[in-house]
């Protein structure tokens, strides 16, 4: 058994896994109260129409006929090929709100992302390899208190702080200047809170997992076997210690990173105005928008599959004792 | 201490009243307390205690592996090539490590890196200190697992530690030892968490390297019989001091210190195996007992011949026994035991002769071999 075939039945599941998800997300559809059909029928029914045949209308003009395992297939079809419903809230495709808000979400959540993967890696790294000293109580600290605080207060604390009381950064987001000039400096200027809003807590738990998986490695004896080879305590952290800390950490990383994303970025959008896809779908829900509503979570709900896929593979690759046949 | 003079300036290794302390929660420990031995070219010396002796942290105070902090080497020299490796800078003691000074580990499965291949690990050991390319790397290490007796090297090498059997990781681990060309190696009970059936082929392996390549061998253990097969000169060592030091003959011919001799009762004509008697772990040795608290000699408690003087003082210094000029006259080599009998004061014959009594053969039992019953 070896890399392909896993890799292969890794893939065959996610797709199992993104059906199911898919099918999910139809039937809730199908079921959940719809208000636009419920005001064309209260306006038919104030007018003297009658509300059946306007209700029957409307499900013709939306495809919404015909026996449910066709619907269904439609529906696949439909989102296939990239018509994902209508959002009658917002007048435009649910393909459409997604992607104008997915570029605004991004341009925080990737740079906060990256930096607290490779900043919790090395310094949980470090603080295991510096175990009980100054900087390891710092970095434990610095840990804690990341996780500990909540996003929307500390987002709002730093507003006031850097942006009205200091001015260096500005109080509302400008979306337009993001969209023309991704970029730009001012636009940095204007992510760097938020950047660093979700960073703290995906740093910290980030920095948490290292640290004790590392410490199961800075005192085992194939790091001293290392160091009697004449390895340098470099070489040793960056090859001996990381590489098989990598291992749990990539099973934990995925899952974990996109639990504080998802969750923290309808907070971080609320406080600090920036129109991404946690806002729009937070819009969505309030509204009962129930198509939109959907739309929003797939795309999360795809990228924790994808991801979950990722971190497989990524698995199999960091640790060759993996054993294909049973997984 | 009132060692023997100074050894000569050719021994390889000259270690002098080292130290070597542990800071833990419960107090601090030494766990090496004193102890001089000398090792030369091509010359086998044996380091012998039971668990928690501190013979695994002397071995690995030489090349001040031990984990610091918790661990620290306080006094001491460890002259190696002319130069003091106790005081010795880390980039100076990496040149050493793995190139002059190498090391083979107890258990050879958690020695090796389970996430790199044994060529990784192998070509890491050549290219640390020897500035060749990869291929020239790869054929050595194909070489080298050829030289420690691996079948199929060329296809072994692309192997995963997982993949290779225990006495076969050792094997590699020992491959890696030898990538440096070492003058000396420091084995720590190389063939102790092998299958019995592996040991000796282990242990003759190591014999045959170092007869081939002429280098200096430090083997650790626990395992009488396998000094008495590989050693030319033997450290006994208790409690983190040395016991009883002298050539494989000396120390098994005519025993001198009373916890030598009560090892060696213990089980004739059998391999002794002195792990449970008092598997007491440097950590978990309780604060109060520890080495720093005790006054007079350290087996005083279990010795058939402890006298009054035995309370005195700190641990009584290494005497000369009186074989001593005979066998080996030089310092270093003599053969001394820290026992008050041997002292200027006392009669040997104190210890050697009860050895036909009868009662000694109980004593031992009691101290050494109890646990047998
Ligand atoms: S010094 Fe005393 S207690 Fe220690 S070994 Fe000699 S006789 Fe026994």
């Amino acid at each position: 058994m070896g890399l392909k075939w896993y890799t292969a039945r890794r893939v065959a599941w996610a797709g199992v896994a993104a059906f199911v998800i898919l099918t999910v997300t139809f039937v809730l559809l199908d079921y959940a109260p719809d208000p636009e059909l419920a005001r064309i029928q209260f306006r038919a029914a104030a007018t003297g129409a009658d509300a059946e045949t306007a209700a029957e209308a409307y499900a013709e003009r939306r495809g919404l006929t015909g026996p449910l395992w066709e619907r269904y297939l439609e529906y696949l079809g439909n989102l296939a090929t990239g018509d994902w419903g209508w959002s009658d809230t917002r007048s435009q495709p649910v393909l459409t709100a997604i992607l104008t808000a997915l570029p605004y979400s991004l341009m925080y959540t990737v740079p906060a992302v990256a930096l607290s993967t490779v900043l919790g890696i090395a310094i949980g790294l470090y603080s295991a390899f510096n175990q009980y000293t100054t900087t390891d109580y710092a970095a434990t600290f610095v840990a804690f208190f990341g996780v500990s605080i909540p996003n929307f207060w500390f987002g709002i604390v730093l507003l006031l702080l850097f942006a009205v009381q200091l001015g260096w950064v500005p109080v509302l987001f400008d979306a337009e200047l993001a969209r023309t000039r991704p970029l730009s400096l001012a636009n940095a200027r204007q992510l760097v809170l938020p950047v660093f809003v979700l960073g703290t807590s995906a740093i910290a738990s980030t920095m948490r997992y290292a640290r004790a998986e590392a410490l199961e490695y800075v005192r085992a004896a194939f790091v001293k076997a290392a160091r009697a080879k004449g390895a340098s305590e470099w070489r040793i952290l960056t090859r001996h210690v990381l590489r098989p800390t990598l291992v749990p950490l990539s099973t934990i990383l995925v899952g974990d990173l996109l639990g504080i994303i998802l969750s923290a970025s309808y907070l971080v959008e609320v406080v600090f105005g920036i129109p991404g896809l946690g806002r729009l779908s937070l819009e969505a829900i309030r509204r009962q928008d129930t198509a939109l509503v959907l739309g929003t979570t797939l795309v999360p709900v795809l990228v924790a599959v994808l991801g979950n896929l990722l971190q497989d593979l990524a698995y199999a690759l960091l640790d060759p004792r993996i054993d294909y046949g049973d997984r | 201490m009132t060692d023997p003079p100074a050894a000569p300036r050719d021994s390889l290794l000259h270690v002098e009243d080292l130290r070597t302390r542990f800071h833990t929660d419960a107090g601090t420990v030494t766990a090496v307390d004193g102890i001089s031995f000398d090792l030369d070219d091509g010359e086998t010396v044996c380091l012998v205690g039971e668990s928690g002796s501190g013979k695994t942290v002397a071995a690995e105070s030489l090349t001040r592996l031990i984990d610091d902090p918790p661990g620290e080497i306080v006094s001491g020299t460890v002259r190696f090539d002319g130069r003091d490796l106790a005081t010795a800078s880390e980039a100076e003691l990496r040149a050493v490590r793995g190139d002059r000074i190498a090391h083979v580990f107890q258990n050879p499965q958690r020695a090796l890196n389970p996430v790199y291949s044994v060529g990784w690990q192998l070509l890491e050991a050549i290219q640390l200190h020897d500035d060749v390319s990869k291929a020239d790397a790869r054929a050595r290490a194909i070489d080298l697992l050829d030289r420690v007796g691996i079948p199929d090297p060329a296809t072994r090498i692309d192997d995963y530690p997982h993949e290779l059997s225990g006495g076969m990781q050792q094997r590699v681990a020992i491959a890696m030892a030898l990538a440096g060309e070492p003058d000396l190696l420091v084995a720590d009970e190389p063939t102790t968490a092998l299958d019995v059936t592996i040991q000796s082929q282990v242990l003759r392996l190591l014999e045959s390297i170092q007869s081939a390549s002429g280098l200096g061998l430090l083997l650790v253990t626990h395992d009488l019989g396998v000094v008495a097969e590989v050693a030319d000169r033997v450290v006994v060592m208790y409690d983190g001091t040395v016991m009883e030091r002298g050539s494989v003959h000396d120390v098994f011919e005519r025993p001198s210190h009373p916890y030598t001799r009560a090892l060696l009762d213990a089980i004739p004509g059998r391999d002794v195996d002195l792990t449970p008697t008092a598997a007491r772990d440097v950590a978990d040795r309780d604060p109060s007992s520890a080495t720093d608290s005790t006054t007079g000699c350290r087996f005083r408690s279990r010795c058939p011949h402890a006298v009054d003087a035995c309370r005195e003082g700190d641990q009584p210094p290494l005497h000369p026994t009186p074989d001593a000029t005979t066998s080996a006259p030089d310092g270093a080599r003599a053969h001394v035991a820290a026992c008050v009998h041997f002292g200027p004061d006392g009669d040997p014959d104190v210890v050697v002769d009860s050895a036909k009594s009868a009662d000694s053969g109980a004593s031992a039992d009691e101290s050494a071999g109890g646990d047998r019953r």
